[in-house]
């Protein structure tokens, strides 16, 4: 057969050896000659080979194996190890590093120095997705803290401030030379996900790399659309213009119109705070033919945008993602016009007060099919009925939109008569109970129902947002647990380590307060921790004593500071405060053998059986230390206001969740409660100075810790106040004192009333006396 | 030449590189890429050589390929969805026998196994034992691994250093 002669005339072929797999596996589709020519090539150079193979095999135990594996397979292992493995790899040699490299398509970029120096493009020549976000950033990464914004999350240190000042993001100059640097080594790219470029680092990537399809750009503006405009390919796009207290830039109708003359080829636009008008989105419409899902977040469009909608006519989703306003003068019927494609609509966490841009809206979205709802807030029945335009919907989902009643739903979905799934969750206005009958029947009509309004749902969907609760990756050994929401360590450390007065002056501290308590808004303690302990390592002051410090400053209490709560295992701010008023002196009682189960009764009662009430004024007193003695019931001052009662709210929140701590303000709360139960008492507490008031009316005070006390589960026996409340009540219930008491009120209550029990006292006197000597002379008659 | 066609009785020479000479149905044979493709090009008369398949690893591929002929030796003449289904049902038990089949060899004959199963083109039987090379890998240091495969680190110190700072900051 010819092959063989034509192999054995060309020994030449003998330097090809070493990678001959790799030659027939890419000549594998050609026919018959090639194959089998590939194939029997190492066979004329049979004893050799053999030698060789036998030498391989006889030393192997010493050399390095993975020689005997060509790249091919060595890919295909390094395929199937998860991504966290990747590091590891890429430091077993110079081979394993290449490899390795060529197996990652999809990279976030965090050092621009990487890009610049060319080491992106070597270490990783095939990469198609490239997130530069956290590079263009100047932050530090030695940090455990990161801040995570609705888009962006990255690592900070303790020089918060900085947000503002604009010197976080690197210049546009470097961003434009990392852009070019990465577009030349990278031509296969998909995705790219920049901050902040100018319009030339943009064109550089338009040119270099023809097959990007999707683009997110933040800080965008209108100049750096130019840029774009020259990606021809480009499917999908995110502009991102304004984000509060990153940057802000402004994306208007000029740079939409560069936009559509550009990209002509868009399937999915996504605008986010972004401005424009009409003119702009009507340039998108007419420009983008294949535009088919349309996103506004956040949107500042000028007033009467919505009507360009309708030049949009391939859009099939429309989505509106926490928009402040739709449109609040949208312009006379006759000109909005309708999408006759779409065929959905969502509406996320937007606020739908507005009537007419509710119903400009629906008009817009008639011919639509699916209709979502979520988070929304004013949508009450009068918004909700404009739905009733859409007259094909087949699809609802309302969720989270708590203003809604059942009739109102009934009012829309039974004029559907194309209605086939339906899903309502979480909407608390919406019960179970009022279905009518005819809603009744249209459920039993309805393909697929979901029929669960009053569900909570709070803890998840207020996590979401935070990233917490969210289980990290378990293959990627940095992914942090818990991020935060960065508004909250903003702020928190500076307040804590600076001088109280000289903030004072800056920022309406008391509003900051009243935010900071609040249990919603607790961060952990060691998220406050580890910073402090980067950012201050030779700070006299531990954290603790700053933070206690900072609320003794609202309590107006000096002294409080030094008390020792290093012991305690804290898991937030909030946690900590009421340590440390456990920390005073609270005899706890032993738990009593038998009790009674009386709780206290109101204190003009007390009144009445004679109880005085007087207040403790020591200095450093803790307010939750009351006492009675010598029927004087001693309790300290109560500075009632916003703060307290807020502070006691919030207390009681926590104690009520954490099953195991000890619940003094749930004690003294109820304790508080049971003493007011109407105006006067509240007015008698006021009279003897026990409850100062700051603002609030005594019904306001009254009805506080009525709200507190009605849901709270309060054991008598274990309360710190059980002592007292026995003795109390052994007073109280004691017939003797009330007889008294009640003597005493009848008779000495008024200055002159006395006289007549006098008066009654010396009649029976004399009367005595008189009786005496009557007796006296009966027995020793006068002689 | 012959056209190509697969004959269930036919038998295919396989000469190891070490000489040793195996005997494989066609039917069997036809799961290698390369002999299939040999076969439809009609040049398998007389022994074919595989002089990168010693003959223990040639048995070993032998062994697999039975295996996985005898579970489908009726889908492959008759209809795809046929296979298909039979493959569903057998499948846990393949897996099964994949594994013990895998688990058996040391580390050494797993390398001539990919070596061999690449050669040949057998795809599922590559994917196999790489699949237990990458578990072998798996969650290992650098230094764990270069010991393991006797790799000689060939970067310099401060190339290392570089690289694992690359690897700590540069990236996600």
């Amino acid at each position: 057969m010819s092959f063989l002669d034509q192999n054995q005339k060309s020994p030449s072929m003998k330097k090809w050896r070493p990678s001959w797999s790799e030659l027939w596996l890419n000549n594998k589709k050609t026919p018959l000659k090639p194959v089998v020519f590939n194939i029997q090539l190492p066979n004329t150079k049979d004893p050799k080979n053999n030698t060789s193979n036998k030498t391989i095999i006889s030393n192997f135990s010493g050399s390095d194996r993975t020689l005997l594996l060509n790249d091919d397979i060595l890919l295909r292992i390094l395929s199937k190890l998860p991504v966290s493995q990747r590091n590891a790899n890429s430091l077993v040699c110079k081979r394993w590093l290449n490899l390795q490299g060529r197996l990652v398509r999809s990279l976030k970029v965090l050092d621009w120095d990487f890009i610049e120096s060319g080491r992106l493009i070597s270490r990783f020549p095939n990469l198609s997705n490239v997130d530069l976000i956290k590079g263009c950033f100047v932050s530090s990464r030695g940090s455990a803290v990161i801040l995570s914004h609705k888009l962006v999350s990255l690592h900070v240190d303790s020089c918060f401030s900085s947000f503002y000042d604009g010197k976080l993001l690197l210049h546009t100059n470097i961003v434009d030379r990392g852009l070019t640097a990465l577009a030349s080594g990278c031509p296969n790219l998909r995705r790219l996900v920049v901050i902040g470029s100018s319009e030339l680092g943009l064109l550089s990537v338009a040119e270099e790399c023809p097959t990007l399809q999707e683009l997110e750009l933040h800080k965008c503006s209108d100049n750096v659309l130019r840029g774009i405009a020259a990606c021809e390919n480009l499917q999908i796009l995110k502009l991102v213009g304004n984000m509060e207290g990153f940057y802000s830039s402004l994306v208007s109708d000029i740079g939409l119109t560069i936009l559509a003359q550009g990209c002509k080829r868009l399937v999915k636009l996504e605008l986010s705070s972004c401005e424009g008008s009409f003119d702009g989105i009507k340039a998108i419409g007419q420009c983008c033919q294949m535009l088919e899902e349309l996103t506004f977040s956040d949107h500042r469009m000028d007033d009467g945008w919505l009507a360009a909608l309708s030049y949009c006519e391939n859009l099939k989703t429309l989505r509106f993602v926490s928009c402040k306003r739709i449109d609040p003068s949208p312009g006379p019927d006759e000109y909005l016009g309708c999408c006759p494609a779409l065929e959905r609509l969502h509406l996320q966490k937007c606020q739908l007060r507005d009537k007419k841009s509710v119903r400009a809206m629906f008009r817009v979205c008639e011919a639509v099919r699916e209709v979502v709802f979520q988070d929304c807030w004013g949508l009450d029945n009068d918004v909700f009925s404009f739905a009733s335009v859409c007259r094909r919907v087949n699809f609802l989902s309302l969720e989270g939109c708590s203003l809604v009643t059942t009739e109102g739903l009934e009012s829309v979905i039974l004029s559907w008569t194309e209605l086939q799934d339906l899903r309502v969750v979480s909407c608390k206005n919406i019960k179970d109970g009022e279905a009518s009958p005819a809603l009744s029947t249209l459920f039993s009509i309805l393909k697929e129902l979901k029929w669960s309004p009053d569900t909570k749902y709070l803890l998840a969907s207020s996590l979401a947002g935070t990233g917490m609760g969210k289980r990290g990756d378990p293959d990627d050994p940095d992914d942090p647990i818990f991020k935060m929401d960065w508004i909250g360590l903003d702020w928190i450390l500076p307040l804590l380590m600076q001088d109280l007065m000289k903030l004072e002056n800056q920022i309406p501290l008391p509003l900051l307060i009243q935010d900071l308590k609040k249990l919603e808004n607790q961060i952990p303690y060691f998220v406050l921790q580890k910073p402090f302990d980067i950012s201050l390592p030779n700070s006299v002051d531990t954290l603790q004593i700053l933070i206690l410090k900072f609320f003794n400053f609202f309590f107006k209490k000096p002294g409080l500071v030094g008390v020792n709560v290093s012991e305690f295992e804290r898991k937030h701010l909030l946690d900590l405060v009421r340590e440390s008023f456990r920390s005073q002196p609270l005899r706890s009682q032993s738990p009593p053998a038998k009790f009674n189960s009386h709780l206290i009764q109101p204190s003009m009662k007390f009144n009445q059986v004679g109880i005085k009430f007087e207040t403790r004024n020591r200095p450093n007193i803790c307010f939750l230390d009351v006492k009675f003695c010598n029927r004087v019931l001693k309790i300290p001052p109560l500075r009632m206001g916003d703060f307290i009662t807020c502070f006691i709210l919030n207390y009681v929140a926590f104690e009520q969740c954490y099953k195991h701590c000890e619940k003094f303000v749930i004690d003294y709360a109820t304790f508080i409660g049971c003493l007011i139960i109407n105006l006067k008492d509240t007015g008698f507490l006021f009279d003897n100075k026990i409850i100062k008031n700051y603002y609030m009316t005594d019904g306001e005070v009254t009805q506080s810790f009525e709200k507190v006390c009605k849901y709270v589960t309060f054991d008598i026996g274990k309360s710190y106040l059980y002592k007292l409340i026995e003795d109390v009540n052994q007073y109280y219930w004691n017939n003797w004192h009330v007889r008294w008491v009640s003597f005493k009120h009848t008779y000495f209550d008024m200055s002159w009333s006395f006289i007549s029990p006098l008066v009654a006292l010396i009649l029976l006197l004399l009367i005595m006396i008189q009786a005496f000597l009557a007796y006296l002379a009966y027995v020793h008659p006068p002689k | 030449m012959s056209t190509p066609s697969v004959s269930v009785n036919r038998v295919l020479k396989l000469k190891s590189s070490d000489g040793e000479i195996f005997e494989v149905k066609q039917t069997v044979a036809v799961q290698s890429g390369v002999l299939k493709q040999m076969m439809e090009d009609g040049c398998t008369e007389g022994e074919i050589p595989l002089n990168n398949v010693d003959s223990p690893t040639l048995a070993k591929i032998i062994e697999w390929c039975n295996k996985h002929h005898d579970n489908d030796v009726e889908g492959r003449v008759l209809s795809e969805e046929r296979e298909k289904e039979k493959e569903k049902e057998k499948a846990a038990d393949m897996k099964k026998w994949e594994s013990e089949f895998i688990d058996a060899l040391n580390r050494d004959e797993i390398y001539f196994l990919l070596t061999g199963s690449n050669y040949m083109d057998i795809k599922e039987l590559l994917d196999c034992a790489a699949q237990k090379v990458a578990d072998m890998v798996k969650g290992k240091t650098p230094e764990a691994i270069r010991e393991m495969f006797n790799i000689q680190s060939d970067f310099t110190e401060e190339e290392e250093e570089a690289i694992r700072k690359e690897n700590q900051w540069a990236f996600d």
